[in-house]
């Protein structure tokens, strides 16, 4: 334990460092972590946020959807939620977090791709690197080939070693032809595996939108993933899948490295049993007071394959039941599987058949000499 | 020689190619018939030697499958796939009805049908549509426990591989809870859309759902997040969250300055493209449409002319009919007036009174009297060689007139 706290403190050193930059919008003064560093670390006590009175602030904002009373899943997420209690207090009953512009939401995304990925995959994640501040990279992950068990432990140790409590995987296979999109949440949360499809990067000179490095995004779902005044998604895992998202994509609010306005949205469709993804720049129009959308950024295409109740480990929960591999797909379009070639043969066969039948032979005359 | 073997026999002896668990091979039915018996077992042989060629594994194994793909060993997604082959394979063979013509194994037929129906077969459940899945093999999550499909292995029944689908709800709610952090919008910023994308229904006539059809669901995207994003600036304004970018708010962006220059390269570049065509097509228009014009052009002017000139003369005759009443104007005296260009044959009119007869031209061709009388080019000899015109009269006697005229 003394070296995990050991670990957990050189990154706080460096957050330290990120809190003490200036940011354009919070007019907050730097505080002074220190003192209350050790104190953070002397309490084994399961971590909990910021705990503070509701003040009248939070009221009028109608309180938040999201507030849950339940005080114990808060337990499993805090690895890095140490030392934003610079006004802590005694732990409240009913654990909330207000939103002041503070930077309190601590989330670390883990980016990194495989070995084998193609550069399109490469390019691809380098722009979500670019458009996400909360995001953390690393070096092409080596897994060999031991199977879903080394990943798992090795994307979690990677996590841990760099204090990151998401990851965002894309694996690339077959050299890049097939490329699959992991996304999970690190120490023992739920992870998903994507098929990743017709992924366009912001190169593209089609996407003429253009937005503020770091500024917070609108995630923007469609009715069908629930959540709000939607009501509940079409499906459960569509909700887990919204939650994780809003997880991974969603810039904390107050990040050092965050921009104050809002110029981007990224939006999230299910259709055709696939998720896709959209990146707009947020255009506003002062004389018509209205606005509108430019795509900026990556698009791609999600196919849910599992839903795994373990970082990419552990039991299924949601087996997408439409999904049909790509190698899959690409031999069937060939046109030369097992089946193919067995009605080949068959419709080979009957033809002969038929002409067989056809063919009307002429009485052989000396038919009968040996018989 | 498939066609005219039985349904089932051909299934079984797939089957019994395949499955090397079963402990024993069907036992011979019951001897209630010996000639039977003694077919069957000559049939079994056969068959199996048959099998090889003719008869295809309709089945697909994750082993035989990536033998044709050399370049990943990787299994894990192979089984997630399904190939549609069982149920056109199962039509093909059901479709099969016309092998009881066939006189030579009819009877074999028969008696292997009588056999099965008695259960001598039971061991052996053909209902297998040739899709089989060994267990295991390639399943890249090994701790996973959930098979659904492959519970009936064991037994050897062959059932038809469904696609396996999980879906723990009540396990997916509590990772949901878990995921969930309990922020307040401001927070997350998180928006869903109230209204549905209205793309999966196909349109009542025919045709493909809009999904497919890519600029309605890009439209489909756009509004929804547009939607989403009206609502966003209403909660910012509610929660002072600053909104819109001031213009003189400078700060590193996305995509570099360089970028964007070559965007707006390419707009532009689009654009005149566009510009250009427009160009071509109207100015093709416009060459068509000029002659029209100018030819109607033409017949205004003439039509204008000729009218003023009609004018004129109705004046004049007008006129002159008030001066003095009875005085019938000649059409083709012009009253003085004018340069006289008219009637159909002016030209050939002024110059004959000019000239006289045959005018300036007319001179040249015509006979004098000295002419007529001139014998110089008589020839008594008669060549005709280089004759010249028919109408020399040099020809003839004195006066040179035809004998005749």
């Amino acid at each position: 334990m003394g070296k995990n706290n050991s670990k957990k403190r050189n990154i706080k050193k460096s957050e330290k460092k990120e809190l003490k930059e200036p940011t354009v919008a919070s007019e907050q003064k730097t505080e002074d972590t220190t003192a209350t560093d050790d104190v953070e670390i002397t309490e084994e006590k399961p971590k909990q946020l910021a705990q503070e009175k509701i003040t009248p602030v939070d009221e009028e904002e109608g309180a938040c959807e999201e507030v849950d009373v339940d005080n114990e899943k808060m337990d499993d997420k805090d690895d890095d939620e140490e030392s934003d209690e610079e006004d802590e207090e005694a732990a409240p009953a009913v654990p909330t977090t207000i939103s002041d512009g503070r930077y309190r939401n601590r989330v670390r995304l883990l980016t990194l791709c495989s070995r084998g990925a193609s550069s399109r995959q490469r390019h691809l994640l380098s722009d979500l690197r670019a458009l996400l501040p909360h995001s953390r990279a690393e070096h092409k992950l080596d897994v060999g080939r031991r199977g879903s068990d080394s990943l798992s432990s090795a994307l979690r140790e990677v996590a841990d070693v760099r204090g990151c409590d998401s990851v965002l995987y894309i694996e690339g296979r077959r050299r890049g032809k097939d490329g699959y999109l992991h996304l999970g949440v690190v120490p023992h949360g739920p992870s998903v595996r994507f098929a990743l499809l017709n992924a366009h990067t912001m190169d593209e000179l089609r996407m003429t939108g253009n937005c503020l490095k770091g500024s917070r995004p609108v995630l923007t779902f469609c009715s069908s993933f629930g959540g709000g005044a939607a009501g509940p998604p079409a499906q459960p895992f569509l909700g887990l899948l919204r939650s994780m998202f809003v997880r991974a994509f969603g810039t904390p609010r107050g990040h050092p490295k965050s921009k104050p306005f809002v110029d981007r949205t990224m939006s999230f469709s299910y259709a055709d049993g696939k998720i896709w993804v959209r990146n707009y720049q947020i255009v506003r129009d002062a004389a018509a007071d209205s606005n509108s959308l430019v795509e900026i950024g990556p698009r791609f295409v999600l196919d849910p394959i599992r839903i795994f109740s373990g970082v990419f480990a552990g039991q299924t929960l949601y087996r997408n039941p439409k999904y049909v591999s790509q190698n899959v797909q690409r031999r069937a379009q060939q046109g030369n599987t097992k089946v193919d070639r067995f009605v080949r043969r068959r419709a080979a066969k009957e033809g002969r058949k038929a002409r067989m039948d056809a063919i009307e032979a002429p009485e052989d005359l000396l038919g009968d000499v040996f018989h | 020689f498939v066609e005219s073997r039985d349904k089932e026999a051909h299934i079984m002896a797939k089957n019994r190619k395949r499955q090397k668990k079963i402990k024993s091979p069907a036992p011979p039915p019951p001897p209630v018939v010996k000639e039977e018996e003694e077919e069957e077992e000559e049939e079994a042989p056969m068959l199996k030697e048959v099998d090889d060629d003719l008869i295809e594994d309709n089945g697909t194994s994750s082993e035989e499958e990536d033998e044709d793909d050399e370049e990943d060993d990787d299994n894990d997604d192979d089984n997630d796939g399904m190939e549609s082959g069982p149920e056109s394979i199962r039509d093909i063979l059901e479709g099969e009805e016309d092998d009881e013509d066939d006189g030579e194994f009819a009877e074999e037929a028969a008696a292997l049908r009588a056999a099965i129906a008695e259960g001598a077969f039971d061991g052996v459940v053909a209902e297998g549509r040739g899709v089989l899945r060994q267990s295991g093999a390639g399943e890249d999550e090994s701790e996973e426990d959930e098979d659904d499909d492959e519970e009936e292995e064991e037994e050897h029944t062959y059932t038809r591989a469904a696609i396996p689908s999980v879906n723990n709800v009540a396990a997916l709610r509590a990772a949901t809870a878990a995921v969930d952090r309990g922020l307040p919008w401001p927070e997350t910023f998180d928006v869903t859309a109230s209204a549905d994308l209205g793309l999966e229904e196909a349109p009542a006539g025919g045709g493909l759902a809009p999904v497919h059809d890519d600029l309605t669901r890009e439209v489909a995207f756009y509004e929804a997040a547009l939607g989403a994003v009206n609502e966003a600036r209403q909660r910012c304004g509610t929660h002072k969250i600053p909104f819109d970018r001031p213009v003189d708010f400078y700060a590193e962006m996305v995509k570099g300055d360089s970028h964007m220059a070559k965007v707006k390269d390419r707009l532009i570049f689009e654009s005149k493209k566009i510009e250009a065509f427009e160009q071509r097509k109207n100015s093709k228009e416009q060459k068509l449409r000029s002659k029209e014009a100018q030819s109607d052009r033409a017949k205004e002017k003439a039509k204008t002319k000729k009218d003023n000139i009609r004018a004129v003369g109705d004046y004049a005759k007008d006129v002159a009919s008030r001066r003095m009443p009875g005085f019938v104007e000649d059409e083709d005296d012009n009253g003085g007036v004018g340069g006289g260009k008219k009637g159909p044959n002016w030209k050939r009119e002024r110059a004959d009174k000019k000239f006289g007869f045959g005018g300036k031209r007319g001179k040249f061709k015509q006979n004098t009297k000295k002419d007529l009388e001139d014998m110089s080019k008589y020839n008594p000899r008669g060549n005709f060689g280089g004759m010249g015109k028919k109408t020399t009269k040099g020809s003839g006697g004195a006066g040179g007139k035809r004998p005749g005229k």
